[in-house]
């Protein structure tokens, strides 16, 4: 069942004085629900601009997106912002959690503003923490924690929000090659047993090694198979 | 510190309404004097118990055996109660002159020390009178007085009315009128009832008037002090938007996570600006107990400023940098610093609402 549709989707940054960059040009993509997919390309080639459009967090120049059932153009910033907080859920690459926070507060940052109850926020972040193995963690603060602690942090928040897909840009770019295979097993695990739909960008090899659908993007636009054979 | 050269020059020479001959300005001379009888009387009716001061001025010679000096001859009513304070207050050494004393003569220090004598010194005083003689009489020092006020402390030689009427020759006469109302706000309604009542050939004016310079003064000092507290409040203005500023424009990254992770525009904006009110009433806090003690220590140990000279004295300046605690300074200080907090919150603000999520990511 198609969970993600992009139709013609092209974003062209158009600063004043400087020739206008198509970052994603004429996108159009289908990603089923339950699967693994991986954003595949060069830097430059557009993939993060791509997941970035896709989440709700950047508005495309023209084309439509629809992520379960819902047309993306037509939201509002308060609609957008909804659905950011109840469809989507960001694996950055730069982990991104809120520095002020411990791990537990960021893990549990979504569900607050969910309105999910206390006690059910309790039980979801000892499950998911014993599960990424980071029980242990959930007071310290982003500062004090490795790369890898923090990009399970992350997954971890990304998760607890219940979304219908987690985009994750590059999350094994700032991580060693052993932090990287756990935590792409890590989300491997997640996709077959809990059935996430997960889209992740990369061009590390591990990641499209262990991918289901690989998408290959270039310039901007996804390539077809018999391209990406050349 | 203009405020003590006026107070000075009230209280212990013109009082706050002069009244006096309108020639007299120009010509300080014993045929421009006023009637005492008929003048008290007139300004009586208009002020009823206010306190006055009746005052005979003429310009003399005072001389010892070895030394002699120009001076201005002050004959006082010396059974005046409140109207003498400010010259009561300035007595350092003697005694003030009794009511029935036809001898004595108060003169200031400074000029004690230009003639060299001391309490108790026998000297002559010489003037013309009314009618064009030169007379003199002999008295003795009875005090030594210091009134920062150089007019007083070197060029008076204060003594019974009575007595500086009798050796003028100018029985009833008197120069000047100070007045010492209670309430000084209503002044210029005085200055002009009195005018009435004593017709053109009698000037009535207030202290301004009077000393023209020391209004003129009070009024720069005024804008000066405007001007300097515009200067401190700015600056401290700058500062708390400075501070909260750079405090969440660091933090532009850390808002645009929340943005991203479906946080509303909403909620951002008014965490931006509880932060930044917090951080700022803290701040108020601290600084207001923290200056409320300075202030309060400066009060009991004020800043000697008299080894510096005798400058400020000279003029009439308190010798130490006087400090006050007013409400209104609290009140100023937290419009100024809510006023500049909201500007401050409103700028991270205005460009979190411009940024989408991922700007808000990059943002540097």
């Amino acid at each position: 069942m198609c969970l993600l549709e992009t139709l013609n989707l092209c974003k062209v940054y158009d600063a004043k004085g400087l020739i206008p960059l198509t970052a994603v040009d004429s996108v159009n993509l289908r990603v089923e629900r339950g699967s693994f997919s991986v954003l595949s390309g060069p830097s430059g080639s557009g993939k993060t601009t791509l997941l970035n459009l896709i989440g709700g967090l950047d508005r495309p120049s023209s084309g439509a997106i629809t992520l379960a059932g819902q047309e993306l153009s037509s939201l509002q910033e308060k609609e957008l912002s909804s659905f950011r907080l109840h469809s989507v859920g960001f694996v950055f690459q730069a982990y991104n959690l809120v520095p002020v926070l411990t791990a537990r507060e960021n893990i549990e940052y979504v569900m607050i503003l969910q309105g999910v109850s206390e006690s059910l926020r309790n039980e979801k972040v000892q499950d998911v923490s014993k599960r990424l193995g980071i029980h242990e963690l959930l007071d310290r603060m982003p500062s004090e924690m490795s790369g890898g602690q923090q990009q399970r942090v992350a997954v971890a928040r990304a998760l607890l929000g219940d979304p219908e897909i987690i985009l994750a840009d590059e999350p094994t770019a700032n991580l060693d090659s052993h932090n990287s295979r756990l935590l792409l097993e890590m989300m491997r695990e997640l996709n077959e047993t809990q059935g996430t739909t997960f889209l992740i960008s990369s061009h590390d090899p591990m990641v499209l090694e262990m991918s289901g659908e690989k998408i290959l993007l270039r310039d901007g636009k996804v390539l077809d198979e018999a391209q990406t054979s050349h | 510190m203009v405020e003590s050269i006026v107070e000075n020059a009230i209280e212990k020479d013109c009082g706050y309404v002069v009244i006096e001959n309108t020639a007299f300005r120009d010509d300080r001379t014993l045929s421009n004097s006023l009637e005492s009888g008929p003048t008290l009387s007139k300004i009586s009716k208009v002020i009823g118990e206010t306190p006055l001061l009746a005052r005979l001025l003429c310009q003399g010679l005072i001389q010892t055996a070895l030394s002699g000096k120009g001076i201005e001859l002050v004959g006082l009513n010396l059974s005046n109660g409140r109207e003498l304070r400010g010259l009561r207050e300035s007595l350092v050494e003697g005694s003030f002159l009794k009511s029935d004393d036809s001898r004595g003569v108060l003169i200031g220090r400074s000029l004690a020390n230009d003639l060299g004598v001391q309490i108790g010194a026998k000297l002559v005083i010489r003037a013309q009178s009314l009618d064009g003689e030169l007379t003199a009489s002999a008295v003795r020092v009875r005090g030594l007085l210091d009134a920062s006020n150089p007019r007083v402390d070197s060029m008076s030689v204060f003594l019974g009315l009575d007595h500086l009427q009798a050796l003028l020759k100018s029985p009833g006469k008197i120069s000047q009128v100070g007045l010492f109302p209670a309430r000084v706000d209503q002044l210029d309604i005085l200055v002009e009832k009195l005018s009435l009542e004593l017709g053109d050939k009698v000037r009535v004016e207030t202290w301004e008037g009077y000393y023209p310079a020391f209004a003129i003064g009070e009024e720069m000092m005024d804008m000066v002090n405007l001007i300097l507290v515009s200067i401190a409040f700015l600056a401290v203005g700058l500062g708390v938007f400075d501070v909260i500023l750079i405090s969440m424009l660091d933090r532009m990254r850390e808002f645009g996570i929340l943005l991203a992770l479906g946080t509303p525009y909403s909620k951002i904006r008014n965490l931006i600006v509880l932060e930044g009110l917090i951080l700022g009433f803290v701040g108020y806090v601290i600084g207001a107990i923290g200056g409320s003690i300075l202030l309060w220590y400066f009060h009991i140990n004020p800043m000697d400023l008299s080894v510096f000279g005798n400058g400020p004295k000279t003029f009439g300046m308190i010798p130490y940098i006087p400090t006050a605690i007013h409400l209104e300074y609290y009140l100023r200080c937290f419009i100024i610093l809510t006023f500049a907090m909201l500007i401050s919150c409103s700028i991270p603000v205005y460009i979190l609402k411009k940024l989408n999520p991922v700007q808000s990511l990059r943002f540097v």
